[in-house]
């Protein structure tokens, strides 16, 4: 093994054109490091391939040829590297596939870019989509997004990409946003989104959301990014009245939302203001009830107050991942002065991935679950070997940091995230810290699902997501095995695999700054819902206790209340709308601007509870009167719910609204996707006769007037029947 | 093609977006079309993050041909 970096190595062999002895000499340097290869090194290869094909393709072929048999990293990336300058892609793409995966940051994005740009050009879309995606996620450097981006643009003309969700985002902004754009459309694409940009002028974010003839008009955004600078505000160092400035500004700005939000149904998301670095007052900035700094922290706090009043508004936290990513960088005078871009280029990629994470939330793509393995990741030790005494978990330096990343996952399912335990190892082992160990921060009640077995992880993880009713790509797994955690990226793509750094100390970092589980807002569903999961499980129990299905429901004492819309259970109601994807008859993804624009429509809010407990707000149905009809144009619950007869007191209370309302008949419609099989025929199941097709709708008619007998063991509390509290 | 003009060449690819540029010194925003204000700032972004140096506001301006660019990066210490 060579202890000379290869940097230094590259540096005494000097620049092409090499002699056949210099040859010899390169390949000596490039099979000696094995595993050393930084992202660095690998863009130090590249162009030294570049500059040997440029000047003898013939050496670059015959090089390629002789570095066949070298079976390290680096020589595998400079025989790819020579091969592809020779437009040898095919060659090119063997050398890649001996390259071991790189697990993580820059390496990882260089080699699956790499891997990506040799599958298009080999004519094998399919197969580099996914290895784009991971080049995207894993990289922070600007340059290696760029090129991600453009890469996508060219393969998305030959093939299609896939796609979790689609969305039009507006940037709105008073400083340069061309920089930023191809940037945020790659790390969009890693996370599922197809994002459609739209770059407004240069400064006119308020003549764009009110002028009806802008381009943002005819563009109809879904969001709105409003990516104002402090410096657009034009305060003075001390100003002599900062509350008036506030309120003036706030009310612009609020003006602003209301009318993106009511206008395009756009959620806007509002960029709040960094309180810059160096400022003429120094401290005394803040200090001063006028000073610049104490302005712009009152201006942030009050767009905060703001957005909980006006809904479908989210405020990014622009000062705070300035000051994570170190002001001193975030700022570059000479980009502002010579571009008007802000912040600086190496920044970008921290302002893209927190702008992504938050649309991603807002679209409802927040992951789900999050599988944790034990020993090593909740505890140190092995619990099945040192025993209960033995493993470390706090009572000391590394044991604390345990605990701590233990209250960091407690905290997070009270945001409405699931923690599943997924560990190879006997179960009475695995659960004895859980029943016994006095620093435990999570317990059994933490855990939706727990899974300790010898059984292959991708098996249990599949398992766990079929308990929990999720698709795997709402899976975030974590152990601190890096074998376990290739295993996983190989044979579940779809889950989140999270790099696990070696200190236990840096596992809440690791996990958090990926942001999979923020979501736009939290709902009282969200914080019961570990609570829910194990309720269902003691249900589960009874199910196969009781007799028949109605016996069963009977015993579980169901009861319903059916409420119009209204602007409480609103938010849980656009949560829904944006995720529920199995019993959906339509899947049409609303924001809460848009759910608000509904014209005059009946609506359902379902919740139900039982004597195990609350399954909170479940159920969602939206009719629209139609042509002397209601025209059911969604219809949802939560898998939580599925299989109690809670579809039929929906559909029986809005048979009893057509009727006392006189309404002519009830359309249904039913738009197939690739999750909600279930409820393909539910129309006919409910006694509804089918009525034609119209491109993927299928629609079915109830005629008003026949009786729909509710569900007689469920008790209803029908709210809506005082119509007209609607929002 | 020494290394550097390798180096650069590619930087000037992915700035404006064109995979069969290749590189001389008598490029210049007069000679390429893509070469604009906004190119230009990607150019020289792209030399900053290839080569770490930082460009003065004055570099950023003078930097309007391929042969001033290689004047600044040399007297940068780039290419030593």
């Amino acid at each position: 093994m060579n202890t000379v970096p290869l940097e230094f190595g590259l540096f005494q062999l000097g620049e092409p054109p090499y002699s056949a002895a210099k040859v010899s000499e390169l390949l000596e340097l490039a099979s000696s490091h094995e595993a050393t290869c930084s992202a660095a090194d690998l863009t130090r290869l590249e162009h030294l391939a570049g500059a040997i094909a440029s000047d003898n393709a013939g050496m670059a072929v015959d090089l390629a040829g002789r570095l066949e048999s070298s079976r390290g990293d680096c020589g595998g990336w400079l025989r790819a590297a020579l091969l592809e300058a020779c437009g040898q892609f095919e060659e090119a793409a063997g050398a890649l596939r001996f390259l071991r995966e790189k697990t993580a940051g820059e390496e990882r994005a260089l080699v699956m870019l790499a891997s990506a740009r040799n599958l298009f050009a080999t004519g094998r879309p399919e197969q580099a989509w996914h290895p784009l995606a991971e080049a995207c996620k894993s990289s922070a450097a600007p340059r290696t997004l760029r090129n991600a981006a453009r890469l996508l643009a060219q393969a998305r003309k030959k093939a299609e990409a896939p796609f979790r969700r689609r969305c039009r985002i507006a940037l709105l902004s008073s400083n340069t946003m061309d920089f930023l754009a191809p940037i945020l459309r790659a790390q969009c694409f890693g996370a599922g989104i197809d994002a459609e940009l739209y770059l407004g002028p240069f400064n006119q974010y308020e003549q764009e959301i009110r002028d009806p003839d802008a381009g943002l008009a005819h563009f109809a955004p879904d969001a709105i990014a409003i990516a104002t600078d402090w410096r657009s505000l034009g305060l003075r160092d001390e100003e002599d009245a900062p509350g008036e400035i506030v309120r003036e500004h706030m009310g612009r700005l609020e003006s602003l939302w209301r009318e993106s939000t009511k206008r395009f149904g756009a959620t806007v998301v509002q960029f709040n203001y960094e309180a810059p670095p160096y400022d003429a007052l120094g401290q005394l900035s803040t200090a001063l009830p006028g000073g610049r700094g104490r302005l712009l922290r009152a201006i942030n706090l009050a767009l905060w107050e703001a957005a909980e009043r006006i809904q479908g508004v989210a405020i990014l936290d622009v000062d705070q991942i300035a000051a994570r990513f170190g002001k001193d960088r975030w700022n570059d005078p000479v980009l502002w002065h010579t571009a008007k871009q802000y912040p600086s280029a190496e920044a970008m990629p921290a302002l893209g991935h927190q702008l992504t994470v938050m649309l991603r939330a807002i679209l409802g793509l927040t992951s789900k679950c999050l599988a944790v393995d034990l020993d090593g990741v909740l505890w140190g030790g092995v619990i099945g070997e040192d025993g209960l005494a033995g493993i470390q978990l706090g009572g000391g330096p590394a044991g604390e940091a345990f605990v701590d990343f233990q209250r960091y996952l407690q905290s997070l399912t009270r945001t409405g995230a699931l923690l599943a335990v997924c560990s190879k190892n006997n179960p009475e082992d695995a659960m004895l810290p859980f029943r016994q160990h006095p620093e435990m921060v999570l317990r059994e009640h933490d855990i939706a699902v727990f899974i300790a077995n010898w059984k292959p992880k991708e098996e249990n993880l599949r398992a766990i997501a079929t308990v929990l009713n999720i698709g795997l790509d709402a899976m975030v797994f974590v152990d601190d095995n890096p074998a376990e955690r290739s295993r996983v990226r190989q044979n579940l793509p779809e889950v989140e695999v999270v790099e696990m750094p070696a200190d236990p100390a840096q596992y809440v970092a690791a996990v958090s700054q990926l942001g999979l589980f923020e979501t736009f807002a939290i709902t009282g569903e969200d914080r019961q819902r570990a609570a829910s999961i194990r309720e269902n499980l003691e249900r589960k129990t009874l199910e196969s206790t009781a007799g028949s299905v109605d016996d069963y429901l009977a015993q579980l004492e169901i009861k319903v209340q059916l409420a119009p819309f209204d602007e409480v259970n609103l938010p849980r109601i656009v949560q829904l709308i944006n995720k529920t994807n199995q019993f959906n008859l339509t899947t049409r993804r609303r924001g809460d601007a848009e759910v608000r624009a509904l014209p005059a429509a009946y609506t359902q809010a379902m919740r139900a509870s039982d004597r195990f407990g609350d399954s909170g707000l479940t159920g969602v149905l939206i009719a629209i009167p139609e042509g002397g009809g209601l025209r059911v144009d969604t219809w949802l619950m939560s898998c939580r719910v599925l299989g109690r007869r809670l579809d039929e007191v929906m559909f029986a209370a809005l048979v009893r609204h057509a009727a006392e309302n006189r309404y002519t008949h009830i359309t249904g419609e039913y738009i197939p996707t690739a999750k909600n099989g279930q409820v393909a025929d539910l129309y006919f199941r409910l006694g509804c006769v089918a009525a034609g097709q119209q491109g993927e709708s299928r629609f079915f008619r109830w005629e008003a007037g026949m009786v729909f007998p509710a569900p007689a063991m469920i008790a209803c509390a029908d709210l809506t029947r005082r119509a007209g509290a609607a929002v | 093609m020494t290394l550097i003009d390798q180096r650069l060449q590619q930087i000037f690819r992915e700035a404006f977006e064109n995979d069969k540029l290749t590189l001389n010194d008598s490029l210049s925003p007069e000679t390429l079309p893509a070469w604009d204000s906004l190119g230009h700032v990607k150019l020289i972004m792209g030399c900053e993050e290839e080569f770490a140096v930082k460009f003065t506001i004055e570099e950023t301006v003078e930097s309007n041909s391929v042969g001033k660019l290689k004047a600044v990066l040399t007297a940068k210490g780039v290419g030593r």
